[in-house]
């Protein structure tokens, strides 16, 4: 793999003013997190543009599988952080692969004064605040991330003129996407995101333990409801998956193509293009989560405006790959008679929204849940075969017979 | 062990003065400041302690979950405080509850409140005055006193306590140094004293140092504007008492060389002293008192006059007419530490510091 030389360092955590300082002038933000099966904890950090890696493989727990389930965690971290639950953004979640602990990193406050904390939840669901500066991290800065000054376009729905939620999220820096999604494998880290470059979005490689050299790919992708070949947008999910005989990324975007990637072709400089052998239909994914569900191998991906699917990885094998030679021209939105399209597996019920979710074990995810009564924001536990929480539900059988009441 | 003798007596004139707790909670007024128990009272208090028992403070939630967790972050003792710091900042327009235990068999817990900004203000931090007040000193001058407007952190003194000579040279080995500092319950009066193996003649320091202070010479004893206050208050400007050395005291105190200046009876007028030389102003006020005829103490005070050369009594009630005795316990000292029968230098009697010993002057109104 050709590299590039970047700045990285390195700090063994020991406690002292000076290390702390470091680490804190260098972690920015805490957004999206991925576990190695070590226990590396890999943190993107779009504001400053890298890459911090963790290292909690010390960290050891419960060996038996235990539940979690904190309600109005946003107001219960508010506390731990000594603020208040508007203050406190969660950003992502995930399970530490040996004490089953979740770790969530936070967003504490806004604007210039928005610090980032990273936090988990233990068996006993105590909300514990990591001290940033005695964990030991060693830090990747990536190249060619977007300035900070590029913003996102304003736009309205259809034409319609933009409302004030609109205008807010026009005031974003584009940088904020500069790490979007990552995936561990076989040493190397991969990152999805977008560049300072015109053909935007990218997958970066970054061995680990970092060396300073990383490998940045463009990926262009043919968006079937768009009609349209695109190259901005980045990958917002992807876990690495052997489909038709080579590992390969599978990948979804927002209004939601889902593609594959063989890993042999993300070379530094490379311009790639990925297969798209599906849409999940409109709307942005969140997570993308391997399970298996009575021995077979799934993935469950979730959406911010839909239900979750539960897609099967054997049915991406030879799945056709399509462009735009393939449909009649033309936008097509979920009403399409031909949306969804290809194996995306099926739609599946969930009560709420999940907002974060990873597997807790091999029977559970923990779930980041938007309660659709309350608007509560609960980490619940749930199972892979029934992913919702009951309590939302009325039906049949909760209503005793009257001699049985 | 005279050294010590006299630290005894150190100890002992501070507890005569007005004595004043430390505060036993500080609450922060900025964002990063931290809560401070005083833990000095608290029993219980090991090395096994957790701080979140003693010492915890919780968001004051508006929103009821099933639990409730304290904020976290970091303590540490400092001096006699138990200091909870956050690990983000407190946060104006929040308000926070302080739960602390209380100091007894139960250990109930208390509870207090406060949030930025709404704190009641607390005087600033400042150098009130240092004794002794007068421009000369002589040459084997034994201790400073330093009075403060707010307690201060300790533990420090002397990282920011200097004795400068007229050129700037910084001497270090001139005051003593202890593991526990001199100062007023209060927190707010520390006494500094210059190590008395070098005021002592003949002594090894003495010998191998030579004096802290030469006569004839200037110094300044500069207070560094850096030094905190236990609310984090600095000092802000540094504070310098330029003196001038003059010849040492090596004679005891004697009365017989003091002249009174008797009021009129029946008025309010104080009664005056003067004295050869400049006394201890901290233990002029317990070891000189006034009797009439019928040993009855009378009621009033001592100022202090002249840069420390002169006292007077300022009575409570119109003075009589009639005999009345000036009462000197002999263990008053001038600013050398002399007594009334002993130089710090050169033990006199064998009864050293014999607390029963008194001197009297006598007069009529």
């Amino acid at each position: 793999m050709a590299g590039r030389k970047n700045n990285y360092e390195h700090n063994m955590g020991a406690m002292t003013n000076e290390n702390f300082s470091n680490n804190s002038h260098r972690i920015q933000s805490l957004g999206v997190l991925k576990f190695s099966k070590e226990g590396i904890l890999f943190a993107g950090d779009s504001l400053s543009g890298a890459i911090h890696a963790f290292d909690l493989r010390a960290e050891s727990g419960s060996k038996e599988p235990f539940e979690i389930n904190v309600y109005a965690i946003d107001v219960q971290i508010a506390a731990v952080l000594g603020t208040s639950q508007a203050h406190v953004q969660i950003n992502d979640i995930a399970v530490h692969p040996i004490s089953g602990e979740v770790y969530l990193s936070i967003t504490r406050g806004h604007g210039v004064e928005a610090l980032p904390a990273l936090v988990k939840v233990d068996a006993a669901a105590q909300i514990q605040n990591i001290d940033l500066s005695v964990l030991e991290v060693t830090s990747q800065t990536l190249n060619k991330v977007p300035e900070n000054t590029h913003y996102f376009a304003l736009r309205g729905v259809a034409g319609a003129p933009p409302t004030k939620k609109d205008i807010a999220k026009s005031k974003l820096p584009v940088r904020t996407l500069s790490i979007v999604a990552m995936e561990y494998h076989q040493g190397e880290l991969f990152v999805s995101g977008i560049s300072n470059e015109e053909f935007s979005s990218v997958i970066r490689r970054l061995p680990y333990p970092f060396n300073g050299t990383e490998s940045i790919s463009q990926i262009e992708m043919y968006h079937i409801v768009h009609d349209n070949f695109e190259s901005r947008a980045p990958i917002r999910s992807m876990v690495v998956k052997k489909i038709d005989g080579v590992e390969q990324l599978v990948a979804a975007y927002t209004c939601s193509p889902l593609v594959l990637i063989p890993l042999d072709e993300l070379q530094d400089e490379a311009k790639v293009s990925a297969r798209t052998i599906g849409d999940m239909g409109n709307g942005q994914p969140i997570d993308m989560v391997p399970f298996s569900l009575n021995g077979e191998e799934m993935l469950f991906v979730t959406n911010n405006s839909r239900s979750p699917l539960v897609i099967p990885v054997g049915g991406l094998n030879n799945a056709k790959v399509v462009t735009n030679h393939d449909f009649e021209r033309g936008g097509k939105v979920d009403l399409h008679p031909l949306m969804p399209f290809g194996p995306i597996g099926k739609s599946i019920m969930f009560t709420g929204a999940s907002l974060r979710i990873d597997l807790l074990n091999e029977k559970q995810f923990v779930s980041l849940n938007r309660d659709a009564e309350t608007g509560s924001l609960d980490l619940e536990t749930i199972f892979t075969k029934f992913p919702f929480s009951m309590h939302n539900i009325i039906g049949e059988f909760d209503i005793p017979r009257p001699n049985q009441a | 062990m005279l050294k010590y003798v006299l630290l005894f007596f150190l100890m002992m004139s501070q507890s005569a003065v007005n004595a004043q707790t430390p505060p036993a909670l500080i609450l922060p007024n900025e964002g990063n400041g931290s809560v401070q128990l005083n833990v000095s009272a608290l029993s219980n208090l090991g090395p096994e302690t957790n701080g979140y028992e003693t010492l915890s403070v919780f968001v004051h939630q508006e929103v009821v979950t099933e639990k409730r967790q304290a904020v976290q972050g970091r303590y540490s003792l400092e001096g006699s405080y138990l200091v909870f710091t956050p690990y983000f900042p407190f946060e104006r327009g929040m308000t926070y509850v302080v739960r602390t235990q209380a100091n007894d068999p139960d250990h109930r817990y208390v509870y207090h409140s406060f949030q930025l900004g709404k704190k009641p203000k607390v005087d600033q931090a400042k150098v009130m005055a240092i004794y002794p007040t007068s421009s000369e000193l002589p040459e084997n001058l034994l201790r400073f006193y330093v009075y403060f407007h707010t307690p201060m952190k300790k533990g420090q003194a002397l990282k920011y306590i200097q004795l400068v000579d007229s050129v700037g040279n910084i001497d270090k080995h001139a005051f003593m140094e202890f593991k526990q500092e001199l100062w007023s319950p209060d927190g707010k009066r520390l006494t500094i004293l210059f190590d008395p193996g070098r005021i002592k003649r003949g002594v090894s320091t003495n010998l191998e140092l030579g004096p802290a202070l030469l006569e004839g010479r200037q110094y300044q004893l500069t207070i560094s504007g850096v030094w905190q206050d236990v609310y984090g208050q600095a000092l802000s400007v540094e504070t310098r008492k330029s003196f001038v050395v003059g010849s040492a005291y090596r004679e005891e105190i004697n009365v017989q060389a003091w002249s009174i200046q008797k009021p009129e009876a029946n008025s309010e007028a104080p009664l005056r002293i003067q004295f050869d030389r400049i006394m201890d102003h901290a233990l002029v006020q317990s070891m000189i008192h006034i009797q009439d005829q019928e040993k009855k103490q009378i009621g009033g005070y001592w100022e202090v006059l002249s840069q420390g050369q002169q006292i007077q009594f300022i009575p409570t009630q119109k003075w009589q007419q009639g005999s009345y005795q000036i009462v000197i316990d002999s263990r008053l000292e001038d600013v050398a530490a002399n007594n009334l029968q002993n130089l710090l230098d050169h033990k006199k009697t064998k009864e050293a510091q014999n607390s029963g010993s008194h001197q009297f002057i006598n007069f009529e109104l």
